[in-house]
């Protein structure tokens, strides 16, 4: 299996070298030959060999610097996307995907692979915490968000707010779901905080690359060695557990 | 006559509030709602200097307001660094005379990079220092870009002298092309590398153009000599150079010229910034080097934000450190590490802010834990709210899962040092959270400036 870290430099704000890493990890532990490439800015990318592709957040300078980069890909990602090949696109990188980026003087236009626009304001930046929903997951989904702008015009949601705030300000809906292509304004490791998620991710992952037959295999025992022993699970779901309770009780 | 009113108002507010042991910011606010531009009608001293910055601001101001006391200068600082409007107009209004004529000779600020920008647009300063800009705070301060461009629409058009640290790509950019532009930064530093050390490297592309940005080597993090070949946006030429090489062990040079000297142990690499800033500083505000080398000596030692303590039968120190700011946890690990002896390392994340709600732990996967894999560091210790969010963050590192525990409770933590401690302790943790763990051991020594 190969994953694919699009712009690892580029778009690097807020620790999400984690959410490849920990694909990597979890894949290797339960048997599967995965490699991780990264491709940064200028590298020759030949999109149709990975089976999943992750982009972090960055600065909105360097956000506009990846439009410029991957707007020559602009095709092969499109068929890809259409193709059910997986994304997960965290933060401000997923407004690339978009139509058109409009800031306060001018505009640029972006891949345009979903009809969303994205407009971006200088004044103000919005940092803050949330709990969302999703029928992809039976748990909620923690994180934080960290944005100078606004979403508008996407039809298939990611999410449902729970806390916080979506797509713009009082938007009770957060991120695009099309396809198999993920993006959320949720910015940091989002895969190893919400270990719930992760399960479902990697079972879509698994079917797809896999077949039927793994995703029925419900057993999710992982072995005790290596770094994702028993003590790992443990940490990861009290984490969990303690982020989602302090945030709920922000919540009332 | 407006103006009269506001300083005279704030004046007897000022005197009532002191007696009454008050805060700061009522006379000032008062002041401003009589005349919102009182500060620009003010005589100002000949020489004001806001110093700013990621880190080591309070560390640069108290070391230059020493160095200033010591060469009897008549100066005015914020000590404590208010990040409000209104502290600051009580401040300034203060040391006025009822004519509106400062009675100092100089005044010097500490600002945060937030408050910063707001600041400059009540009044100007004859120099802006800037130590460097990092990922840090993000709901104060949202990214290192958004910081800079925030200050930048400030001082853009205005004849204010930028000091600056030439070693960091983004204060760079404040003085690229610029007259009226003052530099410092290190030539030579012990532990200097040619490839970048941090998990994350914020000068991989110039903040310029966006090319890559090209590094003949790297200070720490993304510190260091660093050029871009498309747009010649490059490290500065400096007039105020440090070189801290294996020769001058005890200390440093500046300008080849001056020596500084350190006298005190578990100093982080960043502390050396703050000397050569607070150097740099002091003499753009006219004391002489030689002058500030010799009052540097009567002040270092009382500085550095260490606590050493005693627990049972063991000796510790506390690196106070910041949360939310990866740079800041590197510096205190690497302390840690070039140690060299048998220890043990305690992490403490309770509450990551003490400022705002965030349970933002996204900066945990930008610090460099991969450094405690050193064979010295026998145990790692992590306890507080977000002890579980550290660990799962430890394990994805080839740091040997044996070497960590892992306690939610600081006492349950203090409890298990007492038994297992291996060599010395080393605890990191921010200012928000150090009086839980010290209120539980014994302090002997405590050399540190809260900010």
């Amino acid at each position: 299996m190969k994953v694919l870290h699009l712009y690892p430099n580029l778009m690097n704000l807020y620790g999400e070298r984690a959410n490849p890493l920990i694909l990597y990890l979890y894949l290797k532990n339960k048997g599967i030959q995965v490699t991780v490439e990264e491709r940064d800015f200028g590298d020759e990318i030949n999109f149709k060999t990975y089976d999943v592709v992750y982009i972090g957040s960055g600065l909105e300078s360097n956000r506009k610097q990846a439009v410029k980069d991957l707007f020559k890909y602009r095709e092969e990602i499109l068929e890809l996307i259409e193709s059910g090949v997986i994304f997960l696109a965290t933060g401000n990188s997923f407004e690339i995907f978009g139509r058109n980026i409009y800031s306060e003087a001018s505009f640029y236009k972006s891949l345009g692979i979903f009809d969303f626009e994205t407009s971006e304001q200088s004044k103000k930046r919005f940092a803050f915490d949330v709990i969302f929903e999703t029928e992809f997951c039976a748990k909620p989904i923690i994180g934080s968000i960290n944005k100078c702008t606004e979403i508008h015009g996407i039809e298939d949601h990611f999410f449902k707010v729970n806390f916080g705030f979506g797509d713009f300000y009082n938007s009770e809906y957060e991120g695009i779901r099309k396809y198999n292509f993920f993006g959320t304004h949720i910015t940091g490791p989002i895969l190893v905080r919400n270990p719930y998620f992760l399960e479902n991710f990697l079972d879509l992952l698994l079917k797809r690359v896999k077949g039927e037959e793994v995703f029925n295999d419900k057993k999710r025992e992982i072995s005790n060695t290596g770094i994702l022993n028993k003590s790992f699970e443990t940490y990861v779901r009290r984490a969990y557990e303690l982020t989602l309770l302090r945030l709920k009780t922000l919540e009332v | 006559m407006k103006k009269f009113t506001a300083i005279l108002v704030c004046k007897v507010l000022r005197f009532i509030g002191k007696a009454l042991k008050r805060g700061t910011s009522l006379p000032g606010k008062i002041a401003l709602k009589i005349d919102p531009n009182i500060l620009k009608k003010i005589e100002m001293p000949r020489r004001i200097l806001i110093v700013t910055g990621s880190n080591g601001k309070t560390s640069t101001v108290e070391m230059i307001a020493h160095i200033l006391e010591k060469n009897s200068k008549k100066f005015a600082f914020n000590k404590g660094g208010s990040n409000q409007i209104q502290g600051v107009t009580t401040f300034i209004l203060d040391d006025c005379n009822l004519f509106g004529r400062a009675k100092s000779d100089i005044f010097l600020f500490e600002a945060d990079e937030h408050f910063a920008k707001r600041m400059l647009n009540f009044f100007k300063p004859t120099h802006l220092l800037i130590t460097n800009l990092y990922r840090d705070q993000q709901v104060r301060n949202g990214n290192p870009e958004w910081v800079y461009k925030g200050i930048e629409q400030s001082v853009n058009n205005t004849d204010i002298t930028m000091v600056l640290n030439a070693n960091d790509p983004l204060v760079s950019c404040f003085g690229f092309n610029k007259e009226n532009t003052v530099w410092f930064g290190f030539d030579n530093m012990i532990g200097t590398t040619r490839e970048i050390t941090s998990v994350y490297n914020d000068g991989k592309f110039c903040p310029k153009c966006k090319n890559f940005l090209e590094y003949e080597y790297y200070h720490y993090n993304h510190i260091g000599k660093f050029c871009c070949e498309n747009c010649g946006f490059k490290t500065a030429k400096t007039q105020y150079t440090g070189n801290y090489t294996e020769e001058e062990k005890e200390g440093f040079l500046i300008n080849n010229e001056y020596k500084i000297k350190i006298s005190f142990e578990n100093i982080s690499i960043g502390f050396y910034y703050n000397l050569l800033a607070a150097f740099a500083g002091s003499n753009l505000l006219g004391i002489k080097a030689e002058d500030i080398c010799k009052s540097l000596e009567s002040f270092v030692s009382k500085i550095f934000r260490v606590v050493k303590f005693d627990l049972d039968k063991y000796n510790g120190v506390l690196l106070i450190s910041k949360h939310e700011n990866s740079v800041s946890y590197d510096q205190s690990i690497r302390v840690i590490v070039e140690y060299n002896e048998p220890c043990t390392a305690v992490i403490i994340v309770d509450n990551i802010s003490r400022k705002y709600s965030t349970n933002n732990i996204s900066w945990f996967y930008d610090i460099d834990f991969e450094m405690f894999k050193s064979e010295k560091v026998k145990k790692i210790i992590l306890s507080g709210f977000y002890c579980n969010d550290l660990a799962v963050c430890l394990s994805l590192t080839e740091i040997p899962i044996e070497k960590i525990s892992v306690f939610e409770k600081i006492p349950d933590c203090i409890k298990y040092l007492r038994d297992n401690t291996e060599g010395k302790i080393f605890v990191i943790t921010c200012f928000s959270d150090k009086d839980k763990f010290l209120e539980e051991v014994a302090v002997c020594d405590v050399n540190e400036i809260d900010s």
